[in-house]
């Protein structure tokens, strides 16, 4: 019986990192996620039946240290060289059980690459922030607050807007920033997130990257507040709020990477969040194969198994070369950030519009297959019981977030066709 | 919003009165259920309980589609109405497809109003089962019908309805009678009828579902409401207008919800307003144009499902007699024991030919708007990035509820039931 590790990966591109992680994970996601992912889709708002089992993930089992420096107590994937690949294989697993447990889990690392990551480390905040992370004995959460109120993802589209529709700002004063904004949408937010990492502008309207400033912000600073978590179409591990930001004062060296820097690396966080977004698609086809297969097997028609039935077969096949297809597009891209010698820095526009063209299509196939595997199952297509809706609901957020298709292909169609206005 | 301004279609199918009463829906859709979905977010479960209970009893709607061939009341009215309700509430809208469906096919005294809400689910045959030999059109009846003096036993488990299985007041059970297809209607109270814990499903929230057993419920012989392949026909082609209809008003709601996000929001910093930008406006136009169709083919699908649609000359291209003894794998072609509609005959010969061509074409035509929907529908969702699958949107419960209807039609079933109509397969496996 084949399994979902037969779907293909390029064996070659596969970091030492990835057979121990790979296995800790199925194992807590087969023990702690998948038994009761039914009960967490239904606790969006208090998450009192998903922490304990974030607990165990990242405090117990101590991910939570992934991207950090081994000699501050991490697990050095930051500056492994295979940070690409490594985050694949884990976030994948994660998201085979629960994306919304995924997207949770691997948005705690992207601020944080900001300063942990190769060749841009900031090893006084990697200092300052590794005990947050590597010695609490409680799940520690980061957030990424970018988004606001009048652009949505306008924030990301670094190269035609260039930070100027930032309403947030950061002003000097002293050895201090004073922070003043409106953030919506991040996730860990609603209450969860100890520490953010806020985008902001030195100087609004400018186009300048020296007035673009990526700042932590502990969670718990005077004038931070966050709202109540939205409530959505799927993914209720994921909190996302409002978060409002009043005169917030921060040291002045809780930027991370300082003028001009963080415009630039703020592009890494761009293509980590999309290598992010295709493994949680990964790992999600993963699991409805799993499920097909089992359902396919288990349901009969005129007395032979579902996947006896030619057009039943057709659909299965279908579903099992798209997730083929997926698979091994997120690792080449993965492999491709692991590689900047051959493919180039993880921030260069080839790059983040590589990765936007591999997530779109990814997420396109993806939301159709499933859905023609909820079709495969009739009435029951969209029962809970099954969980394949709930990946369908899942995959289609995966599919909307970060911008959209349509800044996705506006920023394959610059960089593949030199389109300068689009 | 006056939608026939917008997306139009033969006006000349509703009457003066079927014009009021659509216009009384869709008050009742904008005040009991849009507008006060946005005042009390969060208690959606008894918003649409009393939504329900306002229109279906105090309105008046339960009363609404006997059946009466005297009534004024039409495919076009029903489409229309149901129309208006599928854009306020799918889930309200399918419970409604059922029971309206039963109502048409039943005698006017049997499923009375006692001034609370009635609301009645259809249990059809499934596709997927153990046995060899399908009951008809390829699909198995889960209920089985043993016909006892002037009584019928039915007894079967693992039944899913369609709709309400935890609270309906009536089951219209879909059975195999001397082999030909049969439709029982069961009081929800009936002896030995059990029903099942509720479960969770993606969406149709209004609809609160549960599996059924059949524990030998002793039925009169009177409430076998429809037998015969015409008859059940015209029960299931009712069912089928019903939920088109309430697919196609789901997406009246998806383009207003679409249309005020592309008016407001600015995008680029640059005050380009999002329907001004090319590829937006793009894909609105795509939207927009599919969202139209979809309403004329349930206008259309209207048009086929009244009476007058089976007399030959209406369709005639699309007779196929010749696949006839294909479509009922050992089934009778006996007409149905009491006529159904006027003009047709009583008497035990064929059903017109024509007839299968025009339940093909009303399973193709439904399957064909719900695809539509929720293919729509997810494109105005990308549309709306993040606000697309957030709840305070709206739209990504239409989304759930669009794919939640699609599923339970069975669209596999479906392709295969088409089949056998437009090039007789014998479908099997091995």
């Amino acid at each position: 019986m084949r399994s979902i590790d037969d779907i293909t990966r390029p064996k070659e591109y596969i970091s030492p990192m990835d057979k121990p992680l790979g296995q800790i994970v199925r194992r807590w996601a087969d023990k702690e996620v998948i038994p009761y992912r039914r009960k967490f889709d239904e606790d969006w708002k208090e998450h009192q039946f998903i922490e304990p089992a974030f607990h165990k993930l990242m405090a117990e089992l101590g991910l939570q240290r992934l991207l950090f420096p081994e000699d501050l107590g991490g697990l050095g994937l930051g500056h492994s060289g295979c940070l690409g690949t490594g985050a694949f294989r884990v976030f994948e697993e994660v998201a085979r059980a629960d994306s919304g447990m995924a997207v949770a889990f691997g948005v705690v690392f992207w601020p944080l690459m900001m300063i942990c990551v190769e060749p841009h480390v900031n090893r006084g905040l990697c200092e300052h922030f590794a005990p947050m992370f590597c010695q609490s004995e409680k799940a520690a959460w980061a957030a990424n607050a970018m988004t606001e109120p009048q652009g949505g993802a306008d924030i990301e589209n670094l190269d035609l807007l260039k930070g100027s529709t930032i309403q947030t700002t950061a002003r000097r004063d002293g050895d201090d920033w004073i922070i003043n904004g409106h953030k919506l949408w991040p996730t860990n937010s609603g209450g969860v997130a100890d520490l953010f990492g806020v985008v902001c502008t030195t100087r609004p309207g400018s186009t300048d990257p020296n007035d673009f400033a990526f700042i932590f912000v502990p969670a718990d600073a005077e004038g931070v507040t966050q709202g109540k978590p939205y409530q959505k179409a799927g993914m209720a591990a994921d909190k996302n709020s409002d978060i409002w930001f009043e005169n917030v004062r921060v040291p002045a060296w809780y930027r991370a990477c300082g003028p001009g820097d963080d415009f630039k690396y703020f592009k890494e966080v761009v293509s980590l969040g999309l290598l992010g977004s295709m493994s949680f698609v990964s790992g999600v086809m993963m699991n409805v194969y799993e499920i097909l297969q089992s359902y396919c097997e288990q349901k009969f028609f005129r007395g032979l198994p579902l996947k006896e039935n030619d057009d039943i077969a057709a659909d299965l096949a279908d579903f099992a070369a798209t997730a083929e297809m997926i698979r091994i597009t997120g690792y080449q891209f993965a492999r491709m950030l692991d590689r900047p010698d051959l493919y180039g820095a993880r921030w260069s526009e080839e790059i983040v519009a590589k990765g936007r063209a591999y997530k779109y299509m990814i997420c396109d196939k993806a939301d159709e297959a499933i859905e023609k595997a909820m079709n495969l199952m009739g009435a029951h297509g969209t029962d809970r019981d099954h969980d394949i809706e709930k990946h369908w609901r899942d995959v289609k957020m995966v599919q909307l977030w970060m911008g959209g298709k349509q800044l996705c292909q506006m920023e394959v169609a610059r960089w593949f066709y030199g389109c300068k206005m689009v | 919003m006056n939608f026939d301004d917008v997306f139009c279609f033969d006006k000349s199918t509703l009457g003066e009165t079927d014009r009021s009463l659509v216009e009384t829906v869709s008050r009742w859709a904008n005040k009991e259920v849009i507008a006060a979905r946005l005042e009390h977010a969060g208690d959606e479960a008894k918003l649409l309980t009393s939504a329900l209970r306002r229109l279906l009893v105090d309105i008046g709607l339960q009363d609404l589609f006997p059946n009466d061939d005297a009534s004024d009341f039409t495919e076009f009215t029903l489409a229309s109405v149901l129309e208006q309700i599928g854009r306020a509430d799918a889930g309200i809208a399918f419970l409604l497809a059922n029971t309206f469906a039963l109502q048409r096919s039943a005698p006017a005294d049997a499923m009375p109003a006692t001034g609370e809400t009635l609301i009645a689910s259809l249990v059809l045959p499934d596709y997927s089962d153990e046995k060899t030999t399908p009951d008809f059109d390829g699909l198995t009846c889960r209920v089985k019908a043993l016909k006892k003096d002037d009584s019928y036993i039915l007894s079967g488990d693992h039944v899913r309805p369609q709709c309400a299985g935890a609270d309906a007041s009536f089951f219209g059970v879909i059975c195999v009678v001397e082999g030909e297809p049969a439709c029982f209607l069961v009081p929800g109270d009936a002896k030995g009828l059990r029903r099942g814990e509720s479960f969770h499903k993606t969406g149709l929230a209004a609809s609160v579902n549960a599996d059924l057993r059949f524990d030998n419920v002793v039925i009169p012989k009177g409430s076998l409401i429809c037998r015969g392949r015409e008859s059940v026909d015209k029960l299931l082609n009712d069912y089928r207008l019903g939920v088109a209809a309430t697919g196609a008003g789901a997406l009246l709601a998806v383009w207003e919800i679409l249309k005020d996000w592309a008016e407001t929001r600015v995008i680029k910093g640059k005050g380009m307003i999002f329907k001004d930008n090319p590829l937006v406006a793009s894909m609105l136009g795509d939207i927009g144009g599919r969202i139209a169709i979809c309403r004329l083919l349930l206008y259309d699908l209207a048009r086929l499902s009244q009476p007058g649609a089976a007399v030959p000359h209406a369709f005639a291209g699309s007779q196929n007699s010749q696949w006839d003894a294909v479509a009922q794998p050992g089934g009778s072609r006996q007409a149905a024991p009491h006529a159904f509609r006027p003009g047709t005959s009583c008497v035990a010969q064929p059903p017109p030919a024509v007839y299968s061509a025009v339940s093909a074409t009303c399973v193709g035509l439904t399957q064909r708007i719900l695809r539509e929907s929720v293919e729509i529908t997810g494109k105005a969702m990308e549309l709306m990035a993040s606000a697309g699958y957030a709840t305070e949107w709206n739209i990504e419960r239409i989304w759930r509820d669009l794919k939640t209807l699609e599923n339970s039609l069975g669209p596999t079933a479906a392709r295969a039931a088409m089949a056998r109509h437009y090039f007789g397969s014998n479908i099997r496996q091995g």
